[in-house]
């Protein structure tokens, strides 16, 4: 298992190091100076000398190669340079912003989860009946929402109507509920038919028939020998929506005013802030790439199949 | 005289009607046969007569796409009007089956040992540690070198025939008064068919145990069985001792079956 | 029976939607009483009246064209982005399905990096780098999508390539572009249609989304989501605002979603 994990560590080097190359070459090739942008976010008019003058303290009169090696020697020392409009080091700001991200998105995940296992195993266990038919309608509901749209209305009866949660901003436990409903809704029922229909595929393996043969009580034929192996297909999709919902932060906390990375960077995009944005993508990137790691960690744990796997060949 | 039947199937009809289709077809026609209790039935067919579907309907494991007509007696109660709770107590512990394909019948992310523990535990009030010293005592009456190994190994470890050898420890562990053994010896070779054979006859002898053992060899089925019924392509054609069937078989295709197996047997080496 | 008849009738319930919102995109200047960027702050926040049927938004413009003109955006750009993504896919994955070797073996591990980050993510960080806009939202839309769905035809130009007639066709000496256009394509299109009638309703979603955010259809221009946005002040006091837009989003993904599933089923029982 150690080793295991070690090896995926490994790969993961590439892989960052590929993501900071092409963010870099992206921000420098594509139409925008970064000079101007500085100069503007300064209220220093762009004259052509300030330009040139900004672009040597930068570093940006420099070739690209060179930019990207002191970007990454800096890098290395955690300094991801300072954001053109507060002139604070950015890798400080997105990390003071990530922690409320991180909160809701884990309030999200739970919620789905909470709410997707037993329905997606009831939708299996009476399909086609009532339960099932319901909840194959929410799905369709789910999938057509867009979220920020499901936010205003949760806030309009939730908070102004009903007066149960406040409509925005972070504090005690009672505001996370609006955002995170907001985020896991979506997702939800999406969720459900897709366990449901693992569930129903692995129904028909013959291992489950001859567990019934056995005759082991359908709660352990369902919970072990069914759920275990259907879990599979529904952590892929999982693992690929948690970076989805991270992304889908950005909505909720622009709608709850959630004071957290989603915002920092979306404003930093629309006032063209280089380096936050730069530095935005590439934690996007660290945080996807370790949510892989621990999902591949849990298929390990659950398939045998791939912690031992070379056993046999070779 | 019924009352010593152990099993009786009478006028098994099977139909399939797959989902969200209009047309249903019957694949199994009328069937009927009995099982003395202590005696071994032989149901020989080919390849899609209906042997596995014939089998699994009388644990009621057949998929919903499936519908069932008939009676299935067993120990006087009519299985195929039991409820769902009630026939889970017969299973494994009562009738236990050995499916026909050992390498798609374990669970692949779960380890032998569980396999075992578990079918047991689900029968008799066992603590994990005893159910697991039975596991590795019924491993090694199959012959397994080193059955403590075994048990924490998982299915894609071991090889088919491994596997089927599992297959009957597990049935063995079960003791059940039944046993259901659906080609327990294809794709085996022919030492290993010849020790599982044996393993079964043991079974027989010790335990008393009662049999239906469905194959499309003739020549296995005629080593256990006292009696012997064909089926081909969903019908009965045949049921008689198996003496009187393999010396004059009534019917042309257990004639076929019976010439192929013989002429299998000429080409062993 | 019952069920080819209900889903017969959600397929063209759906479909009727569809043609009705594509109707009122195309003709939206006939349609709209108002010019839909028209302000007059002496009728801001206005209920229904005879003049506004819907009310007006908080600087007087007319919310019902506004609503009118927004399908033009919305479901325009949506079915753009489908549209040429689709035609990048499908040239690339049949290239690479039917002539596989080392092109193929390029496309797939290309894919497989992509593919290993969730869309969403990949969209926003394009966005991000080139700047807000809607011609650099519908780019990175099409640059992330075009991958999976080139991956998808790829895999039904592999299978069908298998086919019989196929080989016979290439025995028969056909042309690769005429096996390619004769034989393959016209096999693989229905698949190809529910794929795009579903990809529509996210794209919409997508669109709608990151103009909410401010980074994509920049104001003043009418667009579902950034109406939504701009209703976020009276959302207390006019929540007809963000009502109305909201509908119309949930309405149109629905109606796509729907219309592609069902057709998906009739494709499959053929
Ligand atoms: N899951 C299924 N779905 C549809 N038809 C089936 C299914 N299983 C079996 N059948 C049909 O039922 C018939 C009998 O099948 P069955 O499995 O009982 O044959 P068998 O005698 O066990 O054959 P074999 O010796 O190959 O195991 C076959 O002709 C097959 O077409
Ligand atoms: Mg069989």
């Amino acid at each position: 298992m150690i080793p295991f994990i070690f090896k995926r560590i490994i790969n993961l080097i590439p892989i960052l190091l590929g993501t900071s190359i092409i963010t870099f070459l992206l921000i420098h090739l594509v139409p925008g100076d970064p000079a101007e942008a500085y100069l503007r976010l300064s209220q220093i008019p762009p004259t052509d000398e300030a330009a040139a003058h900004i672009r040597k303290e930068l570093g940006l009169d420099k070739p690209l190669y060179v930019q990207y090696f002191i970007w990454l020697l800096d890098a290395f020392q955690l300094d991801f340079g300072e954001s053109f409009i507060t002139g604070d080091p950015v890798f400080e700001e997105a990390i003071y912003y990530l922690w409320p991200t991180l909160q809701l998105t884990l309030a999200a995940i739970v919620l789905t989860l909470i709410i997707s296992v037993p329905v997606g195993i009831l939708s299996a266990v009476y399909k086609d009946r009532l339960f099932d038919q319901v909840s194959r309608i929410l799905a369709y509901v789910g999938a057509s929402m867009p979220s920020f749209w499901l936010g205003f209305l949760l806030i309009y009866f939730f908070s102004f109507k009903l007066g149960l949660f406040p409509s925005g901003s972070r504090g005690t436990f009672v505001h996370i509920v609006l955002p995170a409903v907001t985020m896991c809704l979506v997702y939800t029922f999406t969720f459900t038919r897709l366990l449901r229909s693992g569930i129903l595929e692995f129904m028909n393996q013959p291992y489950v028939m001859y567990a019934r043969s056995r005759g082991l009580k359908e709660r352990v034929v369902i919970g072990k020998h069914v759920l275990k192996n259907a879990s599979q297909p529904f952590i892929t999709a999982f693992s690929i929506s948690i970076g989805n919902m991270l992304a889908g932060t950005v909505i909720a906390e622009n709608v709850f005013a959630w004071p957290g990375i989603g915002r920092y960077f979306v404003s930093a995009i629309v006032n063209r802030d280089f380096p936050a944005i730069q530095f935005c993508v590439l934690l996007m990137t660290i945080i996807f790439v370790l949510i892989n790691l621990i999902v591949d960690i849990i298929y390990a744990y659950l398939d045998p199949r791939i912690r031992l796997k070379g056993d046999q060949l070779k | 005289m019924s009352t010593e039947q152990l099993l009786s199937i009478k006028n098994l009809n099977i139909y399939l009607q797959e989902h969200g289709s209009d047309t249903r077809n019957q694949i199994i026609h009328n069937v009927s046969f009995d099982l003395e209790k202590g005696k071994v039935l032989g149901i020989v067919g080919g390849s899609g007569s209906g042997k596995t579907l014939t089998s699994l309907s009388v644990l009621s494991l057949l998929h919903d796409k499936f519908s069932v007509t008939g009676s299935i007696h067993f120990n006087g109660a009519d299985l195929l009007q039991l409820p769902e709770r009630k026939i889970r107590k017969i299973r494994g512990k009562e009738i236990a089956l050995i499916p026909q394909n050992p390498m798609a019948s374990f669970n692949p992310i779960i380890s032998i040992g569980e396999h075992m523990v578990e079918s047991m535990r689900s029968h008799q009030k066992l603590t994990r540690k005893i159910a697991k010293e039975l596991a590795i005592y019924y491993l090694e009456k199959m012959n397994f070198a080193d059955p403590s190994d075994l048990i924490s190994q998982y299915p894609f470890q071991l090889s088919g025939g491994m596997l089927q050898r599992v297959l009957i420890a597990i049935t063995l562990s079960l003791q059940p008064s039944l046993i259901i053994a659906d080609e327990p010896t294809t794709a085996l070779d022919k030492v290993t068919e010849d020790h599982i054979l044996h393993q079964l006859e043991i079974m027989k002898e010790e335990y008393d145990t009662s049999m239906l053992l469905v194959s499309h060899d003739f020549h296995v089925v005629s080593r256990l069985a006292d009696e012997v019924a064909v089926i081909h392509n969903g019908m009965l054609v045949e049921k008689g001792s198996i003496v009187n069937v393999f010396r004059q078989p009534n019917h042309s295709y257990t004639k076929q079956l019976i010439d192929a197996s013989i002429r299998l047997k000429r080409e062993k080496p | 029976m019952i069920k080819e008849i209900m889903n017969n009738k959600l397929l063209v319930f759906s479909g009727a939607i569809i043609v009705l919102m594509a109707f009122v995109a195309v003709f939206a200047p006939y349609l709209a009483p108002h010019d839909p960027n028209l302000t007059n702050l002496a009728v801001r926040l206005q209920g229904p009246s005879k003049d506004f049927l819907l009310g007006t938004d908080h600087q007087g413009r007319d919310i019902l064209s506004r609503l009118i003109y927004g399908a033009r955006v919305s479901i325009g750009s949506s079915v753009l982005v489908v549209a040429v993504t689709m035609v990048i896919s499908i040239v690339i994955g049949t290239i690479s399905g039917y002539k596989g070797g080392r092109i193929d073996y390029f496309f797939m591990r290309f894919c497989d990096i992509i593919m290993a980050f969730p869309g969403l993510v990949l969209i926003l960080a394009f966005v991000g780098i080139m700047g807000p806009g809607l011609f650099n939202l519908i780019l990175s839309i099409i640059l992330i999508q075009w991958v999976t769905y080139a991956r998808i035809i790829r895999g039904m130009v592999l299978s069908y390539k298998e086919q019989n007639f196929v080989t016979a066709a290439k025995m028969l000496g056909s042309s690769n572009v005429k096996i390619i256009t004769r034989h393959l394509l016209p096999g693989i299109i229905p698949q190809i249609i529910v794929l795009a009638t579903l990809d529509i309703g996210t794209v919409l979603l997508h669109i709608a989304g990151f103009s909410f955010l401010g980074l994509g259809i920049q104001p003043p221009t009418a667009e579902w989501g950034a109406m939504l946005n701009d209703s976020r002040q009276f959302l207390r006091s006019h929540p007809s605002l963000m009502i109305y837009p909201g509908m119309m989003i949930f309405i149109v993904v629905m109606a796509f979603n729907l219309f592609g599933d069902k057709l998906r089923d009739i494709f499959d029982r053929k």
